[in-house]
């Protein structure tokens, strides 16, 4: 007996090629090595700054500094040799992020400075979208959805789909400062013209330590929420 | 002017929205410009090497492939045809070392000079180390070269290298010749890239069987996941060698390596290695060039959980390679079959014991075979004990089948 179980692939033509997976542009392999490690240069100099947050303001740009450049010039012994080893290249938007913290740090807004209170919610939403989407490719990635999803990133389709959801959330800021919704419209226009790291859009903007970044900070805000909103302890009465 | 514009979409939700559709309407035609042209659908190059089915393979050739110098192992070649007029008929590659996944393990290359009949002392072509420093990431482990050439006559070659974690942490490298002519000394790879096949860390997704030649000049490689569970995909190239999008070939979670054979331009099967416990070859099928698969019952033939190769030789005319001894690899087995179902074994490619002789030795393993068509005849190679590559030559002569 012959069992079917079709797999679509690949939609019509007449569909004017927007959802077609077989047409990706790819980065230039050239520039490839450089980029991964001028990438992970900006991440772990990002995170470094973070773990030095107590150090005084020249202290943690001296550290990023090093950093970066241990990372972008240490060939074979530059930390990224082994990151990429492991987790190949961080995501476009992860590296934005961490642009922007670095950015903080080194003096043009005080580190920890709180975003203006309209942009929280739009954060909430994004890292929600970007939490769900990193589940449904974990599940790809062992072929558990009936769909192809990592391959749609290579699609136009799937372009569209994330400008949309992206600027959606920018539209809604309001008066708030653009935030994780300008971040990732960037992460879209240098993934556009780079195709950075891998030509696949899902690569561009979220990469699993990304994923799992954004979780364990989910977590730690409902932690902290629960902690915050917890009654306080009646205090001991005098005997 | 850049303030004023940020202070206006901070001001106006209708700005923001035009300024949204014009900066989108842009970012989509850049990126709708920075494509390749669609190709057109996958149809198979089908050979019309061996046409009469009266023809049966003789064996015309046997013998082993020099190994490097003081390497002691040897694993999963891949045969590459060279065109007619060339000092060579064939290229080979397989990985070598101390042992699978050792350190010291780098893809070696033979070549069949035509005008000696012979193999030529082999070479490494492919250092991990030269490979990272030119990608500018590590790579742990090689292994698994399968090689193609592509319509300007340049040769390609993919390797599985692993990250962390063994072979299910593997990711399948690009490598293409670095200058011109198939000279096996002057045979130099640099990298393309690493194929970007998961969003799991680029993890899992593993090369083994021969391409299948499209007619627009671009192929259909055959590779796979295995992490866990393992399912066959094929990847897509175009004529140029770039890198076009994956398919995925089956619901199954079972099926890895997959060979593909082409009956006509649409119609062809794809068939695999299966480690579930039916210890038979795993089969799928598409009649609309890959566009769409369809899974089927597992053959009837015999292959326990190791690596097949099969070769289209003309309609009709499919050949297989594959260990039909139970639970062992000690005995491969050249098969063939006229519509991809129902297969004939003809002849055995290497029998050995399926148990071993002393204490502390291993039973005797051919395996990891590998096919090509070249010079009129038909070109086996394969594992032989994990110490070196064998091969056999078949021409084809009237007779009983």
């Amino acid at each position: 007996m012959r069992l079917e179980v079709s797999l679509p692939l690949d939609m019509p033509p007449a569909w004017g090629g927007w959802l077609s997976t077989q047409s990706p542009a790819l980065p230039s392999a050239a520039a490839m090595p450089w980029a991964w490690h001028a990438a992970w240069a900006v991440v772990l100099a990002a995170l470094a700054v973070a773990l030095a947050a107590r150090l005084p303001r020249v202290a943690r740009a001296v550290l990023g500094g090093a950093v970066l450049l241990w990372t972008l010039a240490g060939g074979a012994w530059s930390p990224a040799f082994a990151l990429g080893l492991v987790f190949q290249a961080p995501s476009l938007l992860l590296v934005l992020l961490c642009a922007r913290e670095l950015f903080r740090a080194w003096g043009a807004t005080a580190p920890g400075q709180r975003p203006a209170s309209g942009s929280a919610t739009i954060a909430l939403a994004a890292g929600l979208c970007a939490v769900l989407l990193g589940w449904a490719l974990l599940l790809d990635s062992f072929a558990l959805l009936p769909w192809p999803l990592y391959a749609a990133g290579f699609s136009r389709a799937s372009l569209l789909v994330v400008l949309l959801v992206a600027g959606g959330l920018w539209v809604l800021r309001g008066a708030a400062a653009p935030g994780l919704a300008g971040c990732v419209l960037l992460a879209l226009l240098l993934f556009v013209l780079l195709r950075w790291p891998s030509g696949n859009l899902w690569d561009a903007l979220l990469d699993p330590l990304l994923w799992l970044w954004l979780q364990l900070r989910g977590l730690w805000w409902l932690l902290r929420g629960r902690m915050l909103s917890a009654p306080p302890a009646a205090p001991a009465t005098r005997a | 002017m850049f303030h004023s514009l940020s202070s206006l979409f901070a001001r106006s939700a209708g700005a923001r929205v035009a300024g949204l559709l014009l900066a989108g309407a842009l970012l989509l035609a850049l990126d709708g410009w920075r494509r390749p042209p669609a190709l057109p659908a996958p149809a198979a190059q089908v050979a019309a090497a061996v046409p009469d089915t009266g023809l049966r393979p003789v064996e015309s050739g046997h013998g082993s492939i020099p190994m490097p110098a003081d390497t002691p192992a040897a694993h999963a070649s891949s045969l590459l045809a060279l065109p007619a007029g060339e000092p060579a008929a064939l290229l080979a590659f397989w990985f070598a070392g101390q042992q699978e996944s050792a350190p010291d393990v780098r893809i070696a290359a033979s070549a069949f000079d035509r005008r000696s009949q012979k193999w030529l002392p082999a070479r490494f072509v492919v250092d991990r180390h030269e490979m990272g420093a030119a990608l500018g990431f590590g790579l742990r482990r090689l292994g698994n070269p399968v090689a193609w050439l592509d319509g300007q006559g340049r040769i390609h070659l993919f390797v599985v290298a692993t990250g962390l974690g063994g072979w299910a942490a593997s990711r399948i490298l690009h490598l293409r010749q670095a200058g011109s002519g198939h000279a096996l000394e002057a045979l130099r790879f640099e990298p393309v890239r690493a194929l970007p096949l998961s969003w799991l860390w680029n993890t899992s997704h593993l090369v083994r069987t021969a391409p299948l030649p499209l007619q627009d000049g671009g192929m259909l490689l055959p590779a796979y996941f295995e992490l866990g569970v393992k399912y066959p995909v094929a990847l897509r190239f175009d004529a140029q060698g770039e890198f076009r999008g994956m398919e995925r070939l089956s619901r199954q979670r079972h099926l890895l390596q997959p060979t593909l054979l082409p009956l006509s331009d649409t119609h062809w099967f794809a068939l695999m290695r299966d480690q579930s416990p039916q210890a038979r070859v795993g089969a799928v099928e598409t009649h609309d060039g890959g566009q769409t698969w369809q899974d089927l019952p597992s053959l009837a033939l015999r292959n326990d959980d190791s690596s097949v190769a099969g070769l289209a030789l003309g309609p009709g005319q499919l050949f297989l390679a594959h260990n039909s001894s139970p639970h062992s690899r000690a005995v491969l087995t050249l098969s063939r079959s006229a519509n991809g179902l129902d297969w004939t074994a003809l002849q055995p490619l290497a029998a050995g014991s399926a148990q071993p002789e002393a204490a502390g030795e291993r039973a005797d393993e051919f395996s990891y075979p590998a096919m090509a068509w070249a010079d009129q005849a038909l070109w086996v190679s394969y594992t032989d004990r994990r110490q070196r590559i064998s091969w056999k030559r078949f021409t084809f002569e009237p007779g009983a089948r």
